[in-house]
């Protein structure tokens, strides 16, 4: 029995509300005991819904962001309409990581929604490119290329994780893709961690590596479940909870600032820090959705549930943008909203 | 958010990374304003140094602001620092006293009159003395060779010239405290920025461990490691 909830129960809104259950990542926990009382999984539609508001946030910036779009998604979601549409996205305040290339859960997004993703990471390159000097240029041409590269054969990866769900016989396909996408993302690794050395965690070529290199360990980890490779998932889930590990979280608010940044007063330096930590933020939640991973990978193994077929039943999902997997009694002893599956 | 350190209620390493992040730019915060109102005073001290003291050495003067203001109010910030954040924080940090930093002293004119019995207090006086009797004798002679020099064989290109020589050499004894003291006080303040710089807060991290601010942030990340190990998978 796979028990699904298509909306936040009001008790549990309300604990939310009240901070006796936080957010952390896509599960939600309980504050007093720190048990696990559901994950989330994002659907076809939430994502579908994300790559719309895409569209209407890159008329409003006119521009890209590399760790997303907190001002134009604000703006987005201050919609009445897209804040209804958004439904349990907006509840639990994960809108703005629909839009991201971590997700929410496992990756239920189709082609077209991973190439809008792809197609802003790539723009975003481009932008940074472009605005470098004529000092070192040759070189940073080469890199540019370089990464071209990789991004084009990361997408070729992620296309052929979608095509499969049409193939008869999909399984090869996804492992093929998913040995792909793990070289793309130890490239990608590779490649922001060089960026990080040479020019600070704020570089924005280093915020669109780690977003590339989310892609790929996320359709990586999506590959193998839909493989039903559910070992494989749970350990690709928890290398890259490890690499997020060693890639971003020792960010701190102060590595966004110039040295003599804080040196310019105190109420300078408290509005400077502010800034800076709502670009921290940004890769906080990235990590903590990646950090969470395992635990709903661990979840549907507990539970003998299919990966194929809790990642197709997310696909199609055209009810809710993203589904609460319950963990214990109390979640789903509500009648509200539940289905089984 | 901020709670302290070694608190069993973190749940999630979001929580302990949002702790190390504010525990980092507070000490970072409270260190730069604490440097910056320092810096402030050292300007002002040393606009308003009495005379005596314009004859010591600048490392003589500089340590000696550094043991009176700078050491004690970065001992006191750093204990403050660490009482916030908790005891597991304060163990590992050890000892946060302020490094004074302050070059073997040269001695400064007035220190080698001191070694040999002559006190600063004395010696000022006694300058100011001297110049003011060099002053009236300047004037003294330059007005009496005004008035006899057309009965010597003295030519008056060589008269302008004494008096060229004496009043040059009157307006640099005039101006000499204001000269010296914008001396001193730049002096000092290059002082207190290397200082700051190899002791309180590197503007090379990499280069200066050893400074305060690098031992407190290395002891906040070790202890959000330490927490965030403790938290296990869960």
């Amino acid at each position: 029995m796979h028990e699904v909830l298509y909306k936040v129960p009001e008790y549990l809104l309300s604990a939310y509300d009240s901070g006796e259950v936080i957010r952390y990542g896509a599960i939600l926990k309980n504050v007093a005991d720190g048990r696990i009382i559901a994950h989330m999984q994002e659907t076809g539609l939430g994502q579908s819904l994300a790559s719309t508001a895409v569209g209407q946030i890159q008329g409003l910036t006119g521009g890209l962001s590399p760790l997303g779009f907190a001002t134009g998604a604000v703006q987005v979601w201050q919609n009445e309409q897209i804040k209804q549409a958004l439904g349990v996205l907006q509840q639990l305040q994960v809108a703005n990581l629909a839009l991201s290339a971590v997700g929410i859960g496992i990756s239920a997004a189709g082609f077209a929604v991973t190439a809008v993703k792809l197609d802003r990471i790539k723009s975003g390159i481009e932008k940074v490119a472009g605005a470098v000097g004529r000092v070192g240029r040759s070189v940073d041409e080469l890199r540019e290329d370089q990464l071209d590269r990789e991004l084009a054969h990361l997408r070729a990866a992620c296309r052929q994780v979608d095509e499969a769900w049409l193939l008869r016989d999909p399984e090869r396909q996804w492992q093929d893709a998913a040995r792909s996408l793990h070289e793309h993302q130890e490239a990608f690794q590779a490649a922001a961690v060089r960026q990080r050395d040479r020019s600070g965690p704020s570089d924005d070529l280093f915020a669109l590596l780690v977003e590339a290199w989310l892609l790929a360990a996320g359709t990586r980890i999506a590959a193998r479940l839909s493989g039903d490779e559910m070992g494989a998932a749970l350990a690709a889930s928890r290398e890259a909870a490890g690499s997020v590990r060693a890639l971003t979280s020792m960010i701190d608010d102060t590595d966004f600032l110039p040295a003599d940044a804080l040196r310019a007063g105190d109420a300078e330096a408290r509005r400077r820090l502010a800034v800076a930590g709502e670009r921290v933020q940004a890769f906080r939640d990235r990590e903590d959705m990646v950090e969470t991973r395992p635990h709903l990978i661990r979840h549907l193994i507990d539970r003998g549930i299919s990966g194929r077929a809790h990642l197709e039943a997310a696909r199609r999902e055209t009810r809710t943008t993203a589904l609460l997997l319950p963990v214990d009694a109390d979640a789903s002893a509500t009648p509200l909203a539940r289905a089984d599956n | 958010m901020q709670k302290a350190a070694g608190a069993s209620d973190f749940t999630t390493p979001r929580e302990i990374r949002d702790w190390r992040s504010f525990e980092i730019a507070r000490v970072r915060r409270m260190l730069a304003e604490k440097v910056r109102v320092l810096r402030l005073e050292l300007e002002s001290e040393a606009a308003r140094l009495p005379r005596h003291d314009l004859l010591r050495s600048d490392a003589l003067l500089f340590g000696r602001f550094v043991r009176a203001r700078v050491k004690p109010e970065l001992d006191a910030a750093a204990a403050e620092i660490l009482e916030a954040a908790g005891k597991d924080l304060r163990d590992k940090v050890g000892s946060v006293a302020a490094a004074e930093g302050v070059a073997p002293v040269k001695a400064g004119f007035a220190d080698r009159l001191a070694s040999i019995g002559v006190a600063p207090e004395v010696t000022v006086p006694a300058l100011g003395f001297g110049f003011g009797l060099y002053l009236v004798f300047a004037a003294i002679t330059t007005a009496s060779s005004w008035l006899v020099f057309r009965r010597t064989n003295v030519s008056m290109v060589e008269l302008l010239a004494g008096v060229a020589i004496v009043a040059g050499s009157t307006f640099l004894f005039l101006t000499s405290l204001s000269r010296v003291r914008t001396r001193k006080r730049k002096a000092l303040l290059r002082r207190f920025d290397a200082y700051v710089d190899s002791e309180v807060t590197p503007r090379n991290p990499a280069a200066g461990n050893a400074a305060l601010e690098p031992r407190l942030v290395a002891a906040i990340r070790r202890q959000a490691e330490e927490l965030e190990a403790g938290l296990g998978d869960a």
